[in-house]
């Protein structure tokens, strides 16, 4: 039986990881407290104190907590500090689980980033979309930037991290 | 590669999308049901040349929709969440 | 033939840059700039190749990307490129350049001898000839002899292919006089542009072609115009080719690069696509029309223009049509001797200095051997000759808009087929929209961008010199004396269009698939127009209503590097990989991919059988470990939660007490099962769907869609909540003893947490949830817990695991353990017929009174047939090997064996010491205790029907 390991590289320790090629840095922003919510978005509004539609597709987010839009009834609450919401169901109206270690943080920054977005999605830059959600080399990634219009945040499947990481390593031309 | 209409978040490219067969499809309820009606149900299509009403699911935000499409020049005139009304392409 | 190197010109190639490199062991000297084919030219290299079938020697035919005959095998830096065209790729210094199809050399091909027979050859002869008994016992050594150029399995590129998603106004194809007024005047109304074109400078026809725009020399005035489009931060690219165009116009391209870096894909999406793709020559139906030394004219013109080389000393000129005097004149000029053989009557108005013309004649055949000698003309005149040009007419090259389903329409005027109709976003300018004369060609490429043209800026102006075209019909006639190729490429004759037709392959789909006319890699560019009217005239028909073939992507062939970019080796297709994958590599577990999960299969480095034999010996001893992260974790919320899993199970989940799990089937609309697995129930209005690894994206998919479909928005909501937790399961005899050894804080007794309940419990200050099922037969534990904090309790579990020698299990002692108990896997113990009451859970089918996803299904005849395949175990006599996963049951019925099923796994199990195997055999659940015969690659052996859990039928262990 061949070992299967030696095809798939380990993942790397993603404290310390840094990527650093044509005009982006790669690295994980551990500790991110993230809430996924489905629902009467007014109600979730009133009970988390985080107001707003959502970033979507490259938009930009801002602040210590903020939302980050899905779907037409889900967003992904995302914070610094822990979101004071339990996960369940609540009788205003709204779902929540909690997503804290599931989606892991990608955070890319650098004049190189429309060039890696090329090359990642075929969105149209000139155009806007309200989800997020996007497909990103290949996976289901919420793609939007923070801060400043020259950082990237994705959130991606824990499993598929390593996965990115290496497309981002391999992808030639960035 | 089409591009679709996601009702949400506007064109995406087709990859993103997953078909979820012909509009209009109802489900008839019930063990009573004919054995006829069940099999037009599960198996019976119209698979029309021309202008076509599907159900597709954008993958990347789970929205199913109604779109119509014309199945020969695949252009799409149109797509709506289940229940709402038409969004232009 | 005797081509040489003229001591001066060409505005391509760069003299102070001398280059070598070796063709078939030969030594060629070029210049930077030459292709390897203007070099092999130059070098005098008659033959390049030998041909498909008859292994006819070939030498090069065209300038460009329609050359049917010099296809080369090329070992450069990038790696060795089989089939390259040597008429498009640039040479460079060092490269290897072998010819195709020719051993040793083209020269001295040990096949030749092939051609010598080619009256026994017809097309589709080998299939008619070796169709008996199995034609796949000749093909092997037929390919051997056919086949074109030789891949390096071993080759990889060496780094990932560029691909780049892009977004622009205008995209121009063709950087011709027509594109580059396209081009030009979409810039000069403030849109965005890409300029692609496939040659290594910009002007197309203007690089050889006589012409003058807006005052300047062709070439000046596209050198010009292409610099102000970069300087305006327009993008263009050269050694690009447009290869397909994909539904709702995107665009995609392949540029080449110079160094070793594979070949970039562009996807180009705009807003408005002009096509000015020029158009191809087309050879003259002559015997022996493919010796060497017989060209395109215009690629005459191209070699002595572009690179200085001068194609013979003696040359006659085959043509129909006007185009052929510009390459005639300026040969004469360059001291050859030119006959042109024009069939038109009135030729001769065209009459230059140094051209003798025979109007109102044509060429019968050529002569010659590995070269064309002389000509025969109709008239039985004998010409000597080195070379012979043909111009056959024109044909505008329209396969984008052919492939962006755009019709086309037959124009007598150009004896060629145009486009028609226009298509929704796509403009056609220049020579692939049929115009001749500059001026034409200019106007049309400004006209091409519709809504995106300048209404200020003027169109570029021709200011010099106008082309006519003037062409008749010169179309290959049946029963033609000698041999006359219509595809080069694929050795297909007029006599092989002819046989065709006779043989009523009169579709020219049908014309194309019997001969191969069309199919080789040059896809007919060349060829097809001569075929179709061939098979007209033979049919009877007009050509424009034999039509054309569909014309499919790629225009030209793309390396698949090119089309793979990174998504190849350890990314094809990317796979989930666990939370606690480091310490599983650390334990030396030997991983395997399961249902796009990378996993251990086993730990240890010994011999696999053996070694996961041992963990499911130890497992069922005292106590295992087992990483089962990668079950499902969907939540369905809501109000409406309970009436959801209700439809979505077969199985009533909505009595399902908090606190507690329920195994059940989600079934297909068909009554099929489609997955299994537990539901747990956290609270009244909260339930995890715990579904198998390998199905999570599709039961997400499902329950979104009955949502959306038949709950509404409100009532419910799915949220897959699978890589959030890892779940680290512990099952055994002592497996209690070690869970309370981890100190959770849950009560863990018989009472407090009964089989299928779950606890939450804490460790390490995080919340962990506690369920009991099990899948092994044995009391089981899974504990979840957030993936980022998993490390901690799997290291303890390990720890405490020393005093009750704890084991750990990958994936492949599970199997053997659940297989025992006669535990299923969906997809591997079932198949696409497999119903519930095939496995012997029929409860729900006859007492639930509500709806459910298939409930109409389990009622029909099918599903209540007597002959059923049906789940049992199967049990072999004392001493023998396991059965063959996958083997038959078979019966004797009127004379013949018969399927009654197949077995679906099969494990040695340890702790029995026997086989153990699971089965779908016909009417199963009713002939326990039968022995039936059990076939597999031609053995047949017997087993008997047993239930299929082998191991503590009673159930006891779950409870122990």
């Amino acid at each position: 039986m061949r070992n299967l390991a030696e095809k798939w590289p380990p993942a790397p320790d993603w404290a310390t990881a840094v990527l650093n090629k044509g005009g982006i840095s790669v690295r994980t922003p551990g500790g991110l407290n993230q809430l996924l919510v489905s629902g009467d978005p007014a109600a979730w509004s009133q009970a988390s104190g985080l107001a707003g539609e959502g970033v979507g597709a490259g938009a930009v987010a801002s602040g210590d907590a903020y939302v980050v839009r899905i779907a037409r009834d889900r967003i992904l609450a995302v914070g610094e500090r822990p979101l004071p919401i339990a996960a369940g169901w609540h009788e205003g109206g709204f779902a929540v689980s909690i997503m804290d270690a599931g989606l892991h943080v990608f955070e890319i920054e650098g004049p190189g980033l429309a060039e890696l977005v090329a090359r990642a999605t075929t969105l149209d830059p000139q155009q806007a979309s309200r989800s997020a959600s996007v497909l990103f080399a290949g996976l289901n990634v919420l793609f939007y930037r923070f801060g400043h219009a020259d950082r990237v945040r994705l959130h991606v499947d824990r499993g598929f991290a390593p996965y990115l990481w290496e497309w981002l390593e391999q992808s030639s031309g960035l | 590669m089409q591009l679709f209409p996601c009702p949400f978040c506007g064109p995406r490219e087709e990859s993103e999308f997953h078909y979820g067969g012909e509009a209009g499809n109802l489900r008839p309820d019930g063990t009573d049901v004919t054995a006829e009606r069940w099999a037009g149900y599960l198996h019976m299509r119209d698979n029309p040349k021309g202008p076509t009403r599907e159900i597709w699911m954008h993958l990347t935000c789970g929205e199913f929709f109604a779109m119509s499409r014309d199945s020969v020049s695949h252009k799409v005139s149109g797509s709506s969440a289940l229940g709402e009304t038409e969004h232009g392409a | 033939m005797s081509a040489s190197r003229l001591a001066s010109g060409g505005s391509d190639i760069d003299r102070a840059r001398p280059l070598t490199f070796s063709f078939d062991g030969r030594r060629v000297e070029g210049f930077a700039g030459d292709t390897i084919a203007s070099a092999l030219l130059a070098s005098g290299q008659a033959v390049v190749c030998r041909s498909f079938k008859y292994h006819r020697p070939r030498g090069i035919w065209g300038s460009g990307v329609e050359e049917p005959n010099a296809l080369v095998d090329i070992e450069g830096a990038g790696g060795r490129v089989p089939n390259a065209r040597a008429t498009t790729v640039p040479a460079s210094d060092g490269i290897v350049v072998k010819s195709v199809n020719a051993s040793p050399t083209a020269l001295a091909d040990r096949n030749a001898m092939l051609d010598r027979f080619a009256r026994f050859l017809p097309a589709a002869f080998y299939y008619k000839t070796f169709m008996w008994p199995d034609w796949h016992l000749f093909e092997p050594r037929i390919r051997a002899m056919a086949g074109l150029g030789i891949v390096d399995h071993d080759w990889k590129p060496r780094e990932a292919a560029d691909q780049i998603n892009h977004h622009c106004d205008v995209l121009v194809v063709g950087a011709g006089p027509a594109g580059l007024a396209a081009a030009a005047g979409a810039a000069a109304a403030g849109h965005s542009v890409v300029l692609v074109d496939d040659w290594t400078h910009p002007g197309g026809s203007l690089r050889h072609r006589a012409g003058k725009v807006d005052g300047m020399e062709g070439t000046a005035w596209a050198e010009a115009t292409v610099a102000r489009l970069k300087s305006d931060g327009q993008i263009v690219l050269m050694e690009t080719t447009a290869f397909g165009l994909y539904d709702h116009n995107l665009v995609a391209l392949n540029q080449r690069h110079r160094d070793s870096r594979p070949d970039t894909l562009w996807r180009v999406r705009p807003r408005r696509i002009v096509l000015a793709t020029g158009a191809i020559e087309r050879p003259v139906p002559l015997a022996n029309n493919d010796l060497p030394g017989i060209l395109s004219a215009d690629a005459a013109l191209a070699y002595l223009r572009r690179h200085g080389v001068l194609v013979g000393r003696q040359i006659v000129v085959a043509t129909n049509n006007d185009s052929a005097y510009e390459p005639a004149s300026a040969l004469a000029a360059a001291g050859t001797s030119v006959t042109v053989v024009d069939c038109r009557r009135d030729a001769g108005a065209q009459a230059k200095a140094g051209i003798r013309i025979l109007p109102g004649r044509t060429i019968a055949a050529a002569r010659g051997r590995n070269a064309v000698q002389g000509v025969l003309l109709d008239d039985g005149t004998a010409l000597a000759a080195d070379c012979v040009l043909v111009s056959g007419g024109w044909t505008p090259t329209v396969h984008l808009f052919s492939q962006a389903k755009g019709k086309l329409a037959w124009s007598d005027q150009l004896a060629a087929f145009v486009p028609g109709e226009s298509v929704e976003g796509i403009g056609v300018a220049g020579a692939a929209a049929g115009t001749v004369s500059l001026s034409e060609t200019l106007a049309s490429g400004a006209a091409a961008l519709g809504p995106f043209g300048s209404s200020s800026t003027p169109a570029p102006r021709s200011t010099g010199a106008e082309a006519t075209l003037g062409v008749v019909s010169l179309w290959p006639k049946p029963k033609a004396k000698g041999r006359v190729w219509i595809d080069y490429q694929s050795d297909v004759t007029a006599k092989d269009v002819e046989l065709a037709a006779r043989e009523n392959f009169v579709s020219v789909e049908h014309l194309k698939r019997y001969t191969t006319l069309g199919m080789a890699t040059d896809q007919g560019k060349t060829s097809n127009l001569n075929g179709l009217a061939l098979l007209a005239d033979v049919t009877g028909r007009a050509i424009a209503e034999v039509g054309t073939t569909t014309y499919r992507p790629p225009f030209t062939p793309v390396p698949f590097a090119c089309l793979a970019g990174a998504r190849r080796g350890s990314m094809h297709p990317p796979v989930r990989r666990l939370p606690l994958e480091a310490n599983h590599r650390a334990a030396g577990g030997v991983f395997q991919e399961y249902g796009g999960w990378l996993r251990p299969a086993y730990y240890g480095g010994g011999e696999a059988g053996a070694a996961i034999r041992e963990e499911a010996r130890r497992a069922r001893q005292s106590v295992a470990l087992f990483d089962g992260s990668t079950l499902g974790k969907i939540e369905v919320i809501g109000p409406r939660a309970p009436e959801f899993v209700d439809f979505i199970y077969y199985n009533t989940m909505s009595t399902l007490k908090p606190g507690y799990c329920r195994y059940g089937f989600m079934l297909s609309e068909n009554g099929v099962v489609f997955d299994d697995g537990v539901l747990v129930r956290l609270d009244e209005h909260r339930f995890i769907v715990s579904c198998s690894s390998s199905h999570v994206a599709a039961v997400h998919a499902r329950l979104e869609e009955w949502r959306q479909d038949r709950f509404g928005r409100d009532a419910v909501y799915i949220h897959n909540a699978t890589a959030q937790y890892a779940t680290l399961t512990v099952s055994g005899p002592n497996a209690r003893g070690l869970v309370e050894a981890l100190d959770l804080g849950a009560a863990l007794d018989e009472a407090s947490l009964p089989h299928m309940a779950v606890a939450a419990g804490r460790f390490a200050g995080d919340e962990v949830r506690i369920t009991r099922v099990s899948f092994t037969g044995d009391r089981s534990y899974e504990i979840s817990v957030r993936a980022d904090r998993a490390e901690a309790l799997w290291m303890r579990m390990q720890q405490e695991g020393r005093a009750f020698d704890a084991v750990l299990l990958g994936l492949e002692s599970l199997m053997i353990l659940r297989a025992e108990k006669g535990y299923i896997v969906i997809g591997r113990d079932t198949d696409g017929n497999t119903m519930p009451h095939d496995l012997g859970v029929a409860g729900p089918r006859t007492k639930r009174t509500g709806e459910f996803v298939g409930r109409r299904s389990l009622f029909t005849e099918a599903a209540n047939g007597a002959n059923r395949n049906q789940l049992v175990g199967l049990a072999v006599r004392e001493g023998e090997a396991p059965l063959a996963t996958g083997a038959h049951g078979v019966e004797k019925s009127g004379g013949r064996l018969r399927s009654i099923g197949f077995v679906t796994s099969s494990y040695r199990s340890p702790t029995l010491g026997r086989p153990v195997a699971l089965a779908l055999i016909e009417r199963g659940a009713a002939r326990h205790g039968e022995t039936i015969d059990v076939q597999h690659l031609g053995v047949v052996r017997q087993a008997t029907i047993v239930a299929p859990c082998a191991f503590d039928p009673e159930g006891k262990r779950l409870h122990a």
